[in-house]
């Protein structure tokens, strides 16, 4: 849904609404609820996931105040890269559109390692990466193929794959389903004592990772200053919603050790109760999750990739449009060889700190842009900043500071993943501010957004 | 011409539905936080060196989320005519 190319957009229908701006970012995101979550228990127990929910889940509740602005007042569809190349810089929008696309591919491939995983435990004579393999090279094709009907049934299968864990909820608070045990979160609760749970947050974005997204598709909502915050606020309680009732499900009915190393914590939280409807519900929702957000991701992923490649950052054969389908189709093949470079590796933390990674690049620079949007164009006027987020630029501050504190966790266990991370970033951004040097673009934001010069040049 | 009662009327709707889903998350917060917390009060000493940090970003979180709903809502009842939010 990122795509933000003229070529492509042009003669767009303007219909999304805001259930539709919701469903795109939780449909996304949702997964995190089902899997990969739990590497916190891990680090820093029950304590350490506690935590990792409450200061990431803070952090993406500022994340998504300052998508809403930025994305109501840009109304483009690049999201994160967009912000950064209009207020911040030609290096920077590249670093951001080179982190949005390894975040989504990694989240890609993690997602088809958890749906090969249940298929391996359910069939066990079916090998994982066999599967792996031909889930990529499926969603690749619905990709190809087009994703409007995809992006259908994927909020279909994100609805149901929520209303799964909020029954599941109700009925083992309500006694229904299940012996919630106290002594599973005692004898887990801090296992590594206050590092590990400052550890934990390395982890804690997997909750929400990804809900910026939802900004995504402004280019193509009816309204998109009411559309972006009212869908993006929404997304976000609805994560905040699951991710405290995941954690709560989790931790009193599967032991600390176990549920550190789970693939699919929830579905065998489900198990444990011995409830059958809750069993399918759960099995159901997980694989619905993995394969609605690595749907999601191969979409977004490949409009990052075109973006780039649309503005000469990358080699212009990958912005080709194909003639019959109207996708980036070589874009969206790209996503194939690199979500199986990821997947090869096998081992879902690895992919997943990845993934957080480049989320966590986005997350500094996306309150950044914000920023220098509002120092740019200071006026609230219903043409620049319809939507004027609260407590601007503060929260932005803030939400650097605990992007940059939540990367560095990532030293404990993760630091050449890190380090490695980091310098192919730092590599990308020098590589990409030189590259961009030889290239003539003109910006007129009158042109463009219908707006006043910046205030700096008036 | 707008047809302000249907104008309101939407409005209010958008408001109910997010006061539904944020009751619902305040609850469901609130519910995790106080059983988790009450279970090893008393088992993790520990605890109780950190306890504040976790309420600060307890209130936090929702703190600013409930500011951000109010000023989505505003923001919405201040454009809903010069955009056509609910034609």
């Amino acid at each position: 849904m990122s795509g933000n190319t003229n070529s492509e957009h042009a003669g767009v229908v303007k219909t999304l609404r805001p259930y539709h701006v919701w469903a795109l970012g939780v449909g996304i995101v949702l997964v995190g609820e089902y899997m990969g979550w739990n590497f916190t228990v891990a680090k820093g127990g029950i304590l350490g996931s506690l935590f990792a929910l409450l200061v990431a889940g803070t952090m993406f509740v500022m994340v998504s105040l300052c998508a809403s602005e930025l994305g109501s007042s840009t109304k483009l569809a690049g999201g994160p890269y967009d912000w950064a190349r209009l207020f911040v810089g030609p290096g920077a929008a590249a670093l951001v559109g080179l982190a949005v696309y390894m975040e989504f591919i990694a989240l890609e491939a993690a997602d088809a390692i958890v749906v090969a995983s249940i298929t391996n435990s359910i069939f066990p004579e079916i090998q994982t990466f066999p599967v792996t393999l031909l889930i990529i090279a499926f969603l690749t094709f619905m990709n190809y193929r087009g994703v409007v009907a995809a992006l259908n049934l994927n909020f279909a299968l994100t609805f149901t794959a929520l209303i799964a864990i909020i029954v599941f909820f109700f009925a083992n608070i309500t006694g229904f389903a299940g012996t919630w045990h106290p002594e599973y979160l005692i004898s887990g609760a801090m296992p590594n004592g206050f590092i590990g749970i400052f550890a934990a947050l390395q982890f804690g974005p997997w909750f929400y990772l990804g809900i910026e997204g939802a900004a995504m598709c402004a280019e193509e909502c009816k309204h998109p200053t009411r559309a972006i915050p009212l869908g993006q606020q929404a997304g976000m309680i609805t994560l905040l919603l699951g991710s405290g009732m995941t954690l709560y499900l989790c931790s009193g009915l599967i032991p600390a050790a176990e549920l550190g190393t789970s693939v699919y914590p929830l579905f065998e939280a489900a198990t444990a109760t011995g409830s059958k409807f809750l069993i399918a519900a759960l099995g159901i929702g997980t694989l619905f999750t993995c394969l609605a957000s690595a749907n999601g991701t191969v979409c977004d992923a490949s409009r990052s990739w075109f973006a780039l490649s649309r503005d000469k950052f990358l080699t212009n054969w990958f912005a080709d449009v194909h003639p019959r389908y109207s996708t980036p189709y070589r874009a969206v093949i790209f996503t194939m060889p690199i979500a199986i470079a990821f997947a090869f590796s096998g081992f879902l933390d690895q992919v997943i700190t990845f993934s957080i990674t480049s989320g966590l690049i986005c997350y500094v620079m996306i309150p950044f842009s914000l920023i220098r949007f509002r120092k740019l164009f200071p006026e609230h006027s219903k043409k620049v900043r319809p939507f004027v987020g609260p407590l601007q630029p503060t929260i932005a501050y803030i939400t650097i500071f605990l992007a940059i504190v939540i990367m560095s966790t990532l030293n404990w266990g993760y630091s050449y993943n890190l380090i490695f991370g980091l310098l192919f970033y730092v590599i990308a951004y020098f590589y990409f501010s030189w590259r961009y040097k030889s290239i003539e673009i003109s910006h007129d934001w009158g042109e463009d957004l219908g707006w006043p010069e910046p205030a700096h040049r008036r | 011409m707008v047809n302000k009662i249907k104008y309101h009327s939407d409005l209010k709707k958008d408001a109910g539905i997010i006061v539904l889903v944020l009751g619902l998350m305040f609850f469901s917060e609130t519910f995790v936080f106080y059983k988790i917390m009450s279970t090893l009060w008393d088992a993790v000493p520990e605890l109780r060196t950190i306890f504040p940090v976790y309420l600060l970003f307890l209130l936090l979180l929702l703190g600013i989320e409930t500011i951000g709903c109010i000023t989505v809502y505003k923001s919405i009842k201040e454009h809903m005519y010069d955009f056509n939010y609910y034609d």
